[in-house]
């Protein structure tokens, strides 16, 4: 912290839609049904889902 | 005034709070995360602690740089006060990020959120790992566990 080498905890909005979306995709990728590359998607996902709420 | 205290695993105690703040059940106070309070405070089921007697002196000076201003909504209210803080790291393994095709000076000034276009976030630290700790508060996704919590009076 003296060397500022650290940041703040980013705060979150709509956490609950957020665990929603993530829980399902990483056990997906957990037990192999779906490749690590399917959380740019998801990460889409989650863009749209503050553009969303913050649009309405 | 007697105080009952309980707990309950992670995902078992935030399902349990929301369902309580739903059921008006909610407990008057409990350990809140700055990855959950702000959508609490979009469904106003907090009380903002500056208009509550008890809790309105309390100063963003009176903790270390940073870490109460987190605990401020949008709408300029404190919904909750730190209780502790620690720091987050990240830890890998060089070669198989290197496999990978990722040099260790893209992970020293990766952000939170890789394709946000509103990327006035998380200023990236200059060596891989550690994160958390005084900075400006911003307000962008990324859930993880870290444990800047605080007691929040419900109304």
């Amino acid at each position: 912290m003296k060397n500022k080498t650290t940041f703040l905890f980013p705060v979150t909005s709509n956490a609950a839609d957020i665990v929603a979306l993530m829980n399902p995709q990483f056990d997906s990728i957990y037990i192999g049904s779906q490749s690590a590359s399917s959380l740019t998607g998801l990460n889409d996902q989650l863009n749209q889902l503050f553009s969303v709420v913050q649009s309405g | 005034m007697s105080i009952k205290i309980t707990q309950y695993g992670w995902a078992d105690y935030w399902s349990k709070l929301t369902a309580g703040f739903i059921a008006n059940a909610a407990p008057d106070v409990f350990t809140d995360h700055l990855s959950k309070f702000a959508q609490f405070a979009d469904l106003k089921v907090l009380r903002p602690l500056d208009e509550l007697g008890p809790t309105k002196d309390v100063k963003d000076s009176d903790y270390q740089q940073g870490l109460a201003q987190l605990w401020k909504g949008q709408d300029g209210h404190r919904y909750g006060t730190p209780k502790d803080w620690d720091t987050i790291a990240v830890f890998y393994n060089p070669k198989a990020t290197a496999d990978a095709g990722i040099s260790d000076q893209q992970l020293a000034t990766m952000s939170w959120n890789p394709t946000g276009a509103t990327s006035s976030a998380a200023p990236a630290s200059s060596a891989p790992p550690a994160r958390t700790a005084p900075t400006s508060p911003s307000r962008i996704t990324r859930t993880s566990g870290t444990s800047t919590s605080h007691p929040s009076p419900i109304r």
